[in-house]
C-alpha cells in the first residue's frame, strides 16, 4: 500500500524529502510556499561533508542528480570580501578556483555597488596563490541606468541570448587586449537567475567563467527553477500557498489547511525551514508584553502555522534566557563570526516528542546548518514517511 | 599619549591642557596627579531605542512608569525613543543597552503611542552623560549646568576640566573654554565665534542640482547635502571624477562611495566604525548587511591596508552592531539577525 505523504516547504530539505518518497514509492505532493532560506541564501554548498561525515548514499545521489546546476566535489571559491574558501560542493554558476589550469591568471571583471574588480584582484592576489588581473573593458552594464540597478536584476538581463553574446565580446576584446595567460574569468553575481548561464557563457568563450559568492540572492532564484525543473522531471504535483494549519484526527489521519483547499494524508513532512524560513517564529516576551511587565523574560520560539498537535521546540541557549533581573541578562549573548552557530540557527521542532504521523526536516528540525545537512535531513525524511 | 592606531607612545608638552573627556573627566584628571574629585562628575547612563523608519512626524512626549517624561521623536531616518537617566557605576568604556531599559522606554511609549510595540526597532545607543556632581538628588533633577574647572588650585597650573553640560549648549560651553584661555594668550583679542558659520553652513546647497550634476537619486544628494551641507560639492567632485565612485554602497541611509572616500581622506576616519559615524553607513534597516564589507574595502584602499586588516574591520563593526540590536531583538529582527550571520558566514568562510 502506498502512503500519501504531503511535504509542507519547498527549500532544499523539502525537495529532497519529496524527491526521496516518490523513489520510494510514496503517493507525495509538496506545498510550496513564500520564500525562505533557501531562497534568500547565496546557496553554496559548505564543510558539512568534512570529517568524518559519510560519503552520499546511493539514493541521495540520484536524488541529488535531478537538480540541474550543482555539483558535489570539493572545491575553492572566491568571495566578495577578496579571499577564497573552500566547499564541499558548489551551484556550478560559481567559479571553482581548484577546476582553473595552474599556469595563467584569473581575469576579475565588472564594477557593481558591491563587487569593485580592480580592489578584488588585488585582494585575491594577496590573499591566495593564485595570480588575479583586472581587466580593462570592465563594462558589464550595457546601459547606464544599469548603473544603478542591483545584481538580482542585472542577472536577470543575462537570462538573454542575446544579451550574453554581448557580454562574451566585451570579454573576449578584453581577454585579446590583455598580455596575460588567461585561466578563467570571475564575475558578479550576475550569471542568470536560470541555472546553466555560467556554462553557456563558459562554451562561448572556450574558458571557464563564473561568479563569486556575494551577497545577492540570485543563487536563491536559480535554486527555484532547478527545483521546479526537478520536480516536473520526477512528476510530483505540487500546490503553491502557504499552509495555515495543521491537525491530527485520532483516526491517525492529519489535516493541512491552505487558504483555499484542505488536504487529507496519511503523512506529512514538515520542512518549513528554521527562522529565515519562517517555519518557526522567535517571540521574545519583551516585545509583545511591553505592556505588562512580566516576572520572566522566557523567550519563546512558536511554529509559523496553526496546529492542534503539540510541536515542541528545542532551542538550545536562547529559550532559556533569563532577563537580569532575575538571572544571567540577556545582553551576555553575543553573536559571534567565531562562535558556534548562533541559538537561533539551532532552534527546531524536537523530533523526538513528535505524534505520529509527522515528520520534520532540515532546519526545521534545526538540522539546517548548511544546505548538505538540511539535503541529507531531508532525504532521510522522505524515506522515513513510508515506514 | 598613545596612538590608538600604532600603539606609539609620545610625550608632548603644552602650556595649557584642557581636560574635555566628558565622563572619563575625573580618568583623565586623574592621570596629571589631581585627584579625580577635583574634576568630578556624577555619570548618568541613558539609553535610545532606534526604529527603522520615521513612525511620526512629530515628537511625541509620554509619561514612563516612574513619571519621567520620554519622548518618540523622528531623527534623521529613523525614529528614537528615549531616554533613561539612571547613575552609572560600570565600565565606561563598554556601555550597551539592556533588555530592561529598553522595556522601560517600550512601556512607557505604549501608553500613548501602542503600535510602538510591534514597530521594528533595529538598534540601540547607550551613552554617559558627564552630569556635574552632586549627592542627593535624584538623576533627573541634577544640574545640566556646564562648569569650567580651573586645576591651578590643584597645583596643576594650566590644567583645566570642562564637567557637565549638554550636547545642546557646546558652543557656549567651548567659548567660554577659548576666552578663559584667550585672556592668557591674546589678549584683547574679540571672540568670533558668533559670526563664523560651522564648517559646511557657509551656505544652502540645492541637492537636486547635485543629484543630477552627479547622477545620483535625489534622496541621496539630499542626505548629502544634509550630513556635509557646503562641503558636499567636494564630495560631488569625487563623484564625478573617479570612476564609479557615485555608486551606493550602503542603500538604506544611502551613502555613496564618493563620500566615504571623502571621509577617509578629509575627516579622519579609520575604521567602517569611523565612516558609520560620520555618514550613517551600516545604521540602516538591514543593520550594515550590505554595505560593510565592501565600505571596508574602500577604507582598505585609501589607507593602504591589507586585505585581511579590511575583513577584520568588517567583522568588527559587524559584531559590534549585531551587540547593539541584541536588547531589541523581536521576531522580525531575529530572523534578519540569522540572515545577517548566515551571509556573513558564507564570505568569511566561517561556517563550522
Ligand atoms: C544568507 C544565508 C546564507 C547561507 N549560505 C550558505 C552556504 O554558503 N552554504 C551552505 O551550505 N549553507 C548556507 N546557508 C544555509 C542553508 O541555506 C540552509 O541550511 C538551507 O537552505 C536550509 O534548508 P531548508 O529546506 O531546511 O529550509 P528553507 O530553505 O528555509 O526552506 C523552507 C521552506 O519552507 C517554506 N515555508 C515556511 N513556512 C511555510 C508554510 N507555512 N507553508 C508552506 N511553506 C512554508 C519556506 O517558504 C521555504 O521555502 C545559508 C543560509 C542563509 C540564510
Ligand atoms: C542617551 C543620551 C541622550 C542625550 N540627549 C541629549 C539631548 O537631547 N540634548 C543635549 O543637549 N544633550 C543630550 N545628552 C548629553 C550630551 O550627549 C552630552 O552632554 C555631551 O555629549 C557631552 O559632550 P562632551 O564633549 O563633554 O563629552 P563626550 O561627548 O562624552 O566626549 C568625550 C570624549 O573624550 C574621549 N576620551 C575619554 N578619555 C580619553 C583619553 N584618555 N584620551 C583621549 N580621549 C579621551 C572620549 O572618547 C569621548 O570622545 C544626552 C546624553 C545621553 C547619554
Amino acid at each position: 500500500m502506498s502512503a500519501t505523504v504531503l511535504v509542507i516547504g519547498g527549500g532544499i530539505a523539502g525537495f529532497a524529502a519529496a524527491a526521496t518518497a516518490k523513489e520510494a514509492g510514496a503517493d507525495v505532493s509538496i506545498a510550496l510556499g513564500r520564500a525562505g532560506a533557501t531562497f534568500l541564501s547565496p546557496g553554496v554548498l559548505d564543510f558539512a561533508q568534512r570529517g568524518d561525515a559519510s560519503p552520499l548514499t546511493q539514493i541521495e545521489k540520484s536524488v541529488f542528480s535531478l537538480l540541474d546546476g550543482y555539483v558535489i566535489e570539493p572545491t575553492e571559491l572566491l568571495t566578495i570580501a577578496g579571499t577564497s574558501r573552500t566547499a564541499d560542493g558548489r551551484d556550478e554558476t560559481l567559479l571553482s578556483v581548484s577546476a582553473l589550469q595552474e599556469d595563467g591568471a584569473v581575469a576579475v571583471i565588472g564594477r557593481t555597488a558591491s563587487f569593485d574588480s580592480r580592489y578584488l584582484a588585488k585582494a585575491f592576489s594577496a590573499t591566495t596563490k593564485r595570480s588575479f588581473v583586472a581587466l580593462a573593458c570592465d563594462a558589464i552594464q550595457r546601459y547606464a541606468d544599469e548603473r544603478h540597478w542591483n545584481d538580482a536584476e542585472l542577472a536577470s538581463r543575462f537570462d538573454e541570448e542575446e544579451r550574453l553574446a554581448w557580454l562574451a565580446r566585451i570579454l573576449g576584446e578584453g581577454i585579446q587586449r590583455s598580455t596575460t595567460k588567461i585561466a578563467g574569468v570571475l564575475l558578479p553575481n550576475i550569471l542568470g537567475t536560470k541555472p546553466g548561464v555560467a556554462a553557456r557563457l563558459s562554451a562561448m568563450m572556450k574558458l571557464p567563467c563564473g561568479e563569486v559568492v556575494g551577497t545577492s540572492n540570485t543563487p536563491g532564484f536559480r535554486f527555484l527553477e532547478a527545483r521546479d525543473r526537478a520536480l516536473a522531471r520526477a512528476a510530483i504535483p505540487v500546490r503553491r500557498g502557504d499552509v495555515e494549519g495543521i491537525d491530527f484526527s485520532s483516526s491517525g489521519r492529519v489535516r493541512v489547511t491552505f487558504a483555499d483547499h484542505v488536504a487529507d494524508v496519511s503523512r506529512v513532512v514538515v520542512a518549513t525551514g528554521g527562522i529565515v524560513g519562517d517555519g518557526l517564529r522567535y517571540v521574545p516576551s519583551e516585545i509583545e508584553s511591553a505592556g505588562a511587565l512580566p516576572l520572566s523574560s522566557r523567550a519563546t520560539f512558536e511554529p509559523s502555522f496553526r496546529t492542534n498537535a503539540p510541536l515542541p521546540i528545542i532551542a538550545p541557549g536562547i529559550a532559556d534566557r533569563p532577563s537580569s533581573l532575575f538571572g544571567e541578562p540577556a545582553e551576555t549573548f553575543r553573536l559571534s563570526l567565531t562562535a558556534k552557530p548562533s541559538p537561533f540557527l539551532r532552534a527546531g521542532f524536537d523530533r523526538r516528542a513528535l505524534p505520529r504521523g509527522i515528520l520534520v526536516a532540515g532546519a526545521a528540525a534545526g538540522e539546517g546548518t548548511t544546505w548538505l545537512e538540511a539535503f541529507r535531513s531531508g532525504c532521510a525524511q522522505g524515506s522515513n514517511a513510508l515506514i | 599619549m598613545r596612538e590608538a592606531e600604532t600603539n606609539a607612545r609620545r610625550r608632548y608638552r603644552a602650556r595649557y591642557v584642557v581636560n574635555a573627556t566628558g565622563a572619563w573627566g575625573p580618568l583623565t584628571a586623574a592621570f596629571g596627579g589631581i585627584h579625580s574629585k577635583a574634576a568630578r562628575i556624577r555619570p548618568g547612563k541613558g539609553i535610545h531605542v532606534v526604529y527603522d523608519r520615521r513612525l511620526s512626524n512629530y515628537a511625541i512626549v509620554a509619561d514612563s512608569i516612574d513619571g519621567r517624561r520620554v519622548f518618540l521623536e523622528p531623527w534623521q531616518n529613523v525614529s528614537i525613543i528615549g531616554t533613561t537617566d539612571d547613575d552609572y557605576f560600570g565600565n565606561l568604556d563598554d556601555v550597551t543597552a539592556t533588555s530592561e531599559e529598553v522595556r522601560y522606554l517600550v512601556q512607557g511609549i505604549a501608553r500613548v503611542f501602542p503600535s510602538i510595540r510591534t514597530a521594528r526597532a533595529i538598534g540601540t545607543y547607550a551613552g554617559v552623560r558627564p552630569t556635574i556632581y552632586d549627592y542627593g538628588p535624584d538623576e533627573d533633577s541634577l544640574s545640566r549646568e556646564h562648569l569650567i574647572v580651573d586645576h591651578a588650585v590643584d597645583g596643576a597650573e594650566g590644567v583645566f576640566s570642562m564637567l557637565g553640560g549638554k550636547l545642546a549648549s557646546y558652543r557656549l560651553f567651548s567659548q567660554e573654554m577659548s576666552d578663559r584661555l584667550a585672556r592668557d594668550l591674546c589678549p584683547g583679542v574679540a571672540c568670533t565665534t558668533h559670526e563664523i558659520p560651522l564648517p559646511g553652513g557657509e551656505k544652502i546647497i540645492d541637492p537636486f542640482r547635485l543629484a543630477g550634476e552627479i547622477e545620483t537619486t535625489p534622496i541621496a544628494a539630499r542626505r548629502l547635502v544634509f550630513r556635509h551641507g557646503t562641503r558636499a560639492n567636494d564630495i560631488g567632485v569625487i563623484a564625478r571624477e573617479e570612476s564609479f565612485a557615485n555608486t551606493i554602497v550602503c542603500p538604506c541611509e544611502p551613502v555613496t562611495e564618493a563620500e566615504i572616500r571623502y571621509v577617509v581622506r578629509n575627516e579622519g576616519a579609520t575604521s567602517v566604525a569611523d565612516v558609520s559615524r560620520r555618514t550613517r553607513l551600516g545604521l540602516g534597516a538591514c543593520g550594515g548587511m550590505r554595505c560593510t564589507v565592501r565600505c571596508a574595502q574602500i577604507v582598505a584602499e585609501e589607507r593602504e591596508l591589507s586585505p585581511r586588516e579590511s575583513i577584520a574591520q568588517a567583522k568588527e563593526f559587524f559584531e559590534q552592531q549585531a551587540r547593539t540590536r541584541l536588547p531589541v531583538i523581536g521576531t522580525v529582527q531575529a530572523r534578519q539577525e540569522v540572515l545577517h550571520f548566515e551571509q556573513m558566514h558564507s564570505l568569511f568562510g566561517t561556517r563550522t
